[in-house]
């Protein structure tokens, strides 16, 4: 968990990340998923992740503490830039392979909160369920879940004469780095909102 | 007499209050390594309360893959909307946003994922500008959008889109 300027947002706004990324855009995501996937049938397999989220923002002017949050242990969808669902449609999340064959694929998410000026600290505090799915290639059919993978980040960033410091940082699955396999599951994902309507308040 | 007529329907056109609609193809964005970054606006003039649509279009005009990791565009770009000044100032200012171009630029929670572009790809993103950036008088605007490329590109190197200029015309009295 970093603060960085890495352009994540506006070009050169300073964020806080998830992850360090010591060379911006070179490829270096956040958190990476490796899929593999056989099937005897064909079919379609993608990502889908919900959110819970606890995030604030103290203004620098009167230090008014503005919350987003979803409420506890309540998950919403979360949103990719590409805006789909599933998500991560735009960078081949949705991969169709023909019966009897295999396919791997890589994605990667990297989560942030912008550090504008106006901000005196940003606290983030953001857990996910990522699902793991599988669409039969037949009418009608839905997808289902194979695996869960369950993840977090949080962290405090605050500024002083310009700069900003990070503190009180944690993460899972830990260390840095760590790989860890998904749970095997069948449990389908529920939401009620996407995140883009919790706003700040 | 033939030929008037042509004159006479521009003339008309222009009178009747509605700007005209952009007929020239949109300009060509520069090109910065692999990326292409065109901008351009739906019309050339536009009156105090009209939505200002401008497009980018970033292409891959490499003959093979790129990656690139990025949040959703009207977060990733840089959009410098310049505030109208004297042609004999070197600078300009830069408007602000707007509480509804806050809400979308900085929403809290954001992320960002890796895209890839294949040779010819093209990202297609629509602004309403006006609705994003304070633009409070009839005047023109210069626009330029920007983002720092990834650093297979190269340290630091910023893509540059074309400029364009919006003109807000006044109000008819």
């Amino acid at each position: 968990v970093n603060a960085s300027n890495q352009q994540n947002v506006d070009a050169n706004t300073p964020t806080l990340n998830f992850g360090y990324n010591p060379s911006f855009n070179n490829g270096s995501p956040r958190i990476t998923y490796n899929m593999q996937a056989t099937t005897g049938y064909g079919g379609g397999f993608a990502l889908l992740q919900l959110i819970n989220l606890a995030n604030s923002f103290t203004l620098a002017s009167n230090g008014h503490v503005g919350n987003q949050n979803t409420g506890a242990n309540v998950y919403v969808l979360d949103t990719t830039p590409s805006n789909t669902i599933p998500q991560f449609g735009d960078t081949n999340g949705v991969v169709i392979i023909p019966g009897g064959q295999s396919t791997s694929f890589t994605l990667n998410d990297g989560p942030f909160l912008g550090l504008t000026s106006n901000y005196a600290s940003v606290t983030a505090s953001e857990n996910f369920q990522t699902y793991f799915m599988y669409q039969p290639q037949t009418a009608g059919a839905i997808c289902v879940t194979l695996g869960l993978i369950n993840w977090s980040w949080g962290g405090t960033a605050t500024a002083s004469n310009g700069s900003w410091s990070v503190s009180a940082t944690s993460f899972t699955p830990s260390p840095a780095g760590a790989t860890v396999m998904y749970t095997n599951s069948n449990k389908l994902p529920q939401w009620a909102t996407n995140v883009t309507t919790v706003g700040i308040q | 007499m033939i030929r008037m007529i042509p004159l006479l329907l521009l003339c008309v056109a222009f009178q009747g209050q509605e700007p005209p609609a952009r007929e020239s193809p949109p300009p060509q964005g520069r090109q910065t390594g692999p990326f292409r970054f065109s901008l351009s606006a739906d019309k050339p003039v536009y009156r105090p309360d009209d939505p200002i649509l401008v497009t980018s279009v970033l292409r891959n005009e490499a003959d093979h893959d790129l990656s690139i990791f990025m949040s959703s565009p009207i977060q990733f770009y840089g959009k410098d909307v310049m505030l109208p000044g004297p042609a004999w100032l070197p600078f300009r200012n830069l408007a602000v946003l707007t509480d509804e171009g806050q809400r979308q630029v900085f929403p809290g929670h954001m992320s960002a994922s890796s895209r890839v572009l294949k040779p010819g790809d093209e990202i297609v993103s629509k602004f309403e500008l006006n609705k994003i950036y304070v633009m409070p008088v009839p005047d023109d605007y210069h626009v330029v959008f920007h983002f720092r490329a990834p650093d297979y590109i190269g340290k630091n190197v910023i893509v540059m889109s074309n400029e364009i200029v919006v003109t807000i015309a006044k109000a008819a009295p």
